[in-house]
């Protein structure tokens, strides 16, 4: 605690919650500078990399969060409740849009594409626009589960509470979106392996 | 050492992250190998897993407008202030909207604010002016005297029994005809006869069962009757405890009597018939008929012939 007031930045995101259910704007804006940019990426994933739907949604469900901050359950990590918050908003986009953007995707496939390079040299935009493409195959869970993981960067752990299951259950869906992913993309097949050094750790 | 792991599937993540498929152990390939067709596939996994993993400076780039934390800022500010605060402010921007406000011209500034306070001030000026000419005349005013009931309903036991009663011990000695009247007797010969004037308790009961009801003759002549009834027994009676009579026992004893009562009185006050006899002479019904035999033995009682044989008999 500051002598002049609340520092901010270095409470955590369920004290901020807190002072965010008494009124306390700042906790509010401090929460929001804090993820809004990861919830934006995140729903850019999700969304079809719609960046103006993600910016609705994110708007949404700070909005949500602003008038029902009651609905937080401080027993839950924060992080963990946001993303799975948005992770439902993003399921009902799902139910709504799904035939649209099938429609969308079939198109899509009919556009020539210049065949990408295998290995280091290859070309990431058109990696992403890719992996992209096939995320939005996959069942919703699964390419929730993907993106929290490798997008995010989440824990197993936080990812498993935020979907209610078990860790093992987020790991089996990983190892499977991998298996399908590769195999789906086999034009990214590496010709060359990747050096050794170049994989990070990766945290549990 | 060798190594005694147990890799479940979902752990391969960290395989695929960590090792080349050649720098495996002989236990991770047996258990990549259940899993996966082969080299091939593992290095694809791999590969794709390293790209999938954004870098630092691809993560978050995607920055919102500006709009979005406007927005989001409103609408927790809305939500933490009270309604009435909202309201207030939806009026004060209905007077004096921004861009009124902004523009440089007088007129545009005032304009708005002048119209709105002027119809608030005509509308106020026109509703007073509305009740005052239509306005319900009949409602009494505050300080207005209230007309008194002309035709009080009938008195009622509660009723009676909501006459007040008279202070029996701190009353002030009854004067004049009110003594006469009292039919309280003092407990003690001695003692000064108890201001318990029964009459004014018979007087406020019959103001309050109605003034227009009571016959203010027959009670003159009902005071007069029980003096006259009272007086042998007082007299037979004397030195004999009398408790004060109170006001329910008052009323249990006697009441107002009518002309119709009086007129068929069977007591002693009424040995005459003259009342009776008068009724009669007035109304020749069968109903005086049936009642004239004992008006008659009344006056045979009255004549001195029989009344002295009645005596020498006794």
């Amino acid at each position: 605690m500051a002598l002049f007031g609340t520092e901010y930045g270095k409470l955590g995101d369920e004290r901020l919650m807190e002072l965010v259910v008494r009124g306390d704007e700042k906790a509010f804006a401090a929460l929001y500078d804090r993820y809004h940019r990861r919830l934006l990426s995140y729903f850019h994933r999700m969304l079809w990399s719609d960046r103006e739907m993600a910016q609705d949604f994110l708007q949404d469900l700070f909005t949500k969060l602003a008038t029902r901050p009651q609905s937080y359950d401080p027993s839950r990590p924060f992080q963990t409740w946001v993303f799975s918050v948005a992770n439902n908003m993003c399921k009902n986009a799902y139910r709504h849009e799904v035939v649209v953007r099938e429609a969308a995707a079939h198109l899509r496939n009919g556009v020539d594409r210049e065949e990408a390079v295998g290995g280091i040299g290859v070309d990431r935009e058109h990696f992403r626009d890719r992996l992209d493409e096939e995320l939005d195959k996959l069942d919703p869970d699964h390419k929730a589960t993907f993106v929290m993981r490798f997008h995010e960067d989440m824990p197993i752990k936080e990812i498993a509470t935020a979907f209610g299951c078990s860790e093992g259950t987020v790991k089996s869906r990983i190892f499977y979106t991998l298996k399908k992913l590769a195999e789906r993309m086999k034009e990214f097949a590496p010709n060359a392996l990747i050096p050794h050094g170049t994989a990070r750790t990766i945290r549990p | 050492m060798e190594r005694h792991e147990r890799y479940d599937p979902e752990d391969i993540e960290s395989l695929l992250s960590e090792r080349a498929f050649d720098e495996l152990l002989p236990d991770e390939r047996a258990f990549v190998l259940r899993h996966m067709s082969g080299r091939d596939e593992y290095e694809r996994m791999r590969a794709l897993l390293h790209y999938v993993r954004p870098d630092e400076r691809e993560r978050g780039t995607i920055e919102p407008e500006d709009r979005v934390r406007r927005n989001v800022m409103a609408a927790f500010r809305a939500q933490q202030q009270p309604q009435w605060r909202i309201w207030l402010n939806s009026i004060a921007l209905w007077l004096a909207p921004q861009k009124a406000v902004a523009s440089p011209l007088w007129w545009d500034r005032l304009w708005r604010p002048a119209l709105a306070f002027g119809s608030l001030a005509l509308l106020i000026v026109a509703g007073v002016v509305a009740v005052q000419q239509f306005g319900d005349t009949d409602t009494p005013a505050l300080a207005e005297l209230k007309q008194e009931e002309k035709a009080p309903a009938p008195a009622t036991a509660k009723d009676e029994a909501a006459v007040p009663e008279p202070q029996l011990d701190d009353a002030p000695a009854a004067s004049g005809v009110e003594t006469e009247r009292s039919m309280a007797i003092p407990a003690q010969a001695t003692e000064p006869p108890a201001p318990v004037r029964e009459m004014e308790v018979a007087d406020r009961y019959a103001e309050s069962a109605g003034a227009a009801t009571v016959n203010t003759e027959a009670t003159e002549d009902f005071a007069a009757i029980m003096d006259v009834a009272l007086e042998p027994d007082m007299k037979s009676q004397s030195g004999a405890t009398f408790q004060s009579i109170t006001a329910e026992q008052a009323e249990s004893l006697y009441h107002v009597v009518t002309a119709n009562e009086l007129s068929r009185n069977m007591s002693t006050t009424n040995a005459l018939g003259e009342v009776a006899m008068k009724e009669a002479a007035k109304t020749p019904s069968r109903k005086y008929k049936a009642a004239q035999p004992m008006a008659t033995s009344r006056s045979m009682a009255d004549s001195p012939g029989i009344l002295d044989l009645v005596a020498s008999g006794w």
